[in-house]
């Protein structure tokens, strides 16, 4: 008899993922199952970022100042833009996912076809970066409605944000991901969105200019990709692109790129006996 | 009568004649948890066009089998190949060529019960056109058809196994695995499930079951094994395996305590009879008739007599107490 050492611990976890095109069609089931709920859940993805941004933007901003030529909404829009999209992804990742692995047994009935469990990972990672996208392209066209009266965006590169906001659906649903392939319970993935989220949403650079907060916190608000993303999608929203939001992309990517494979490796561990 | 003690590790060698190789095979096969081992090295092969079942009570090492089989759980150690590939090193082949029907219930309950059969064929890269064909084909088949714009949380418990089944199906694979496929339902809805396989055996299609029903195991398997601790006890057709260890007729003696010892007694002039003392009733196990040999013990009329069945084989060979 031969022994066959499997790996196990880290090397399993980090071990390359074994991919084919069968993520496309983990990605199309999603597709299907959202076109025959998508009108109406239409203006269910707007309701929040809407209030969001004109409740803060036009109440709150009445007493901020910013600077000359910067109003408070102009401020707030691509960070209520990014950070809007980046919480469908997370859900996806995070609920989505869990019912799908634990209660449904999806991600076993379909690692019993010719797809692997890596494939069923990817599918919902792309899945959850279009849902990013998909709420970008509301949030973005409110925001283009409205720009005539309020001067939020001052230029065409803004339709960049979406190619990032898929970006960034790829990297936070990567994230989440990973703690939903460790989270022994559902209600786990609260403390995951208490402890993790919510300091990633208030901390992205979105309400208030990163600069002015203590030099830790600056260090630990630049490795979300919250607000890498935000950054950059504020020199879009103006206009200005700088090289830097070159790297912004970079790191944008390596940060998908990492957790999505950590992710595929914490989903075989948990369900790979 | 063969001897009805012993653990046997049971090998079967097949000649290597092509056509008649065997559609599933394994030797040595080990699956362990960390320090627990729940399949000890089995050998076994099933050979095309039958059900081959796994009989064992529950942590028995049946599961774990099977999800080796179906590429779900790695080897531990030996070597397990399904139509000649290899498990470990072609898994998207070797799924390829099987129809899983799991122990729990995994549909998709965000889609139809149609739906469930067409986005389960496209991992199985069938074109739509095919797979619309196939899948109405199956829900009539499983008579699934008034229910295919439905959902699947609306089914019954027996309509959800045979929509499993039929989802298994829609590749038409070459081996269909189906683990404990009858667990959980009611009478009705599991006897239409055997004749459904049954049919789909009579069509030439191979099975690899594992139930710890012993009727079911006797109306489906032409072949099985019986699986303790993670070994094979035994192997053979379900008849073969009753002959061998349990005899012809079973008399189940009731005897009050006083009369006990006078029974027993008489038990060792008989021959041919295997007694099994359960502590209050007696099973004895008969070569033949079982009539006249009640007679001899001076047994009452009404003491039970029947014949032997699987149940008595397992429970001979796996002891009678709790095992879980």
């Amino acid at each position: 008899m031969i022994a066959i050492a499997q790996p196990r611990g880290l090397r399993n976890v980090l071990a390359a993922p074994d991919l084919s095109h069968h993520a496309l069609n983990v990605w199309r089931r999603n597709r299907d199952v959202y076109l025959k709920l998508w009108k109406t859940e239409l203006f269910l993805p707007l309701i929040e970022p809407l209030l969001v941004l004109f409740g803060m933007g036009l109440g709150l901003g009445k007493f901020v100042s910013l600077g000359i030529d910067q109003s408070y909404i102009r401020f707030l829009a691509p960070g209520v833009l990014a950070q809007f999209g980046m919480f469908q992804a997370t859900f996806e990742c995070c609920w989505g996912v869990y019912f799908r692995m634990e209660n449904h047994g999806t991600y076993q009935a379909v690692a019993s076809t010719p797809a692997s469990l890596d494939d069923v990972v990817l599918g919902d990672l792309l899945w959850a970066s279009t849902r990013c996208l998909v709420n970008s392209v509301y949030i973005l066209a409110v925001i283009l409605a409205f720009t005539p009266h309020y001067d939020i965006l001052r230029s065409p590169w803004a339709l960049l944000t979406l190619p990032l906001a898929y970006l960034l659906g790829l990297a936070m649903g990567s994230l989440s991901l990973c703690f939903t392939a460790v989270a022994p319970a559902i209600s786990f993935l609260g403390y995951f969105f208490s402890l993790v989220i919510i300091p990633i949403f208030w901390l992205s650079g979105t309400f208030f200019p990163l600069e002015r907060t203590p030099g830790w916190l600056q260090i630990v608000a630049w490795a979300s990709p919250l607000t890498v993303a935000t950054s950059t999608y504020r020199h879009l929203f103006d206009g200005k692109p700088v090289p830097q939001d070159l790297l912004h992309v970079a790191v944008l990517c390596l940060e998908a790129a990492a957790c999505a494979w950590i992710a595929s490796g914490l989903v075989r561990r948990r369900l790979i006996k | 009568m063969h001897s009805f003690t012993g653990t046997r590790s049971v090998t079967l060698l097949t000649t290597p004649a092509a056509d008649s190789a065997p559609l599933v095979s394994a030797r040595g096969l080990t699956k362990r948890y960390g320090s627990f081992t729940a399949v000890a090295g089995i050998d076994f092969d099933v050979r095309r066009g039958e059900c081959f079942g796994f009989l064992g009570p529950n942590g028995a090492g049946k599961s774990s089998t099977i999800r080796m089989a179906c590429c779900l759980s790695p080897l531990s150690g030996g070597e397990l190949f399904v139509d000649g590939l290899d498990v470990q090193r072609e898994p998207r082949a070797v799924k390829a060529k099987l129809g899983v029907v799991s122990q729990d219930d995994n549909l998709d309950p965000d889609i139809t019960v149609r739906q469930n059969l067409l986005f389960y064929a496209r991992y199985f890269d069938l074109p739509h056109q095919e797979a619309a064909r196939r899948a109405d084909r199956a829900l009539a088949l499983f008579q699934l058809t008034e229910k295919a714009g439905e959902k699947v949380d609306d089914l019954s418990g027996g309509m959800k196994r045979r929509l499993t089944i039929a989802r298994a199906l829609i590749s038409s694979p070459s081996l269909l695995v189906l683990d404990e496929p009858t667990t959980g339902l009611d009478p009705q809805a599991r006897h239409l499930v055997w004749r459904q396989l049954r049919g789909l055996k009579e069509q030439g299609m191979t099975l690899l079951l594992t139930t710890h029903y012993m009727d079911e195991a006797a109306r489906l398997c032409d072949r099985l094994v019986i699986m303790h601790q993670g070994r094979i006890l035994v192997q053979g057709t379900p008849l073969d395996l009753i002959r061998a260890h349990a005899g012809y007729e079973v008399i189940e003696a009731d005897p009050a305590p006083a009369e006990r010892p006078e029974l027993l007694r008489r038990l060792q002039h008989v021959e041919g009879l295997q007694v099994e003392d359960t502590g209050d009733a007696l099973y004895i196990f008969t070569e033949g008739v079982g009539a006249p040999i009640a007679v001899r013990l001076g047994l009452p009329e009404d003491v039970l007599i029947r014949r032997a069945n699987l149940e008595d084989v397992f429970l001979r060979l796996t002891g009678r107490g709790l095992l879980d």
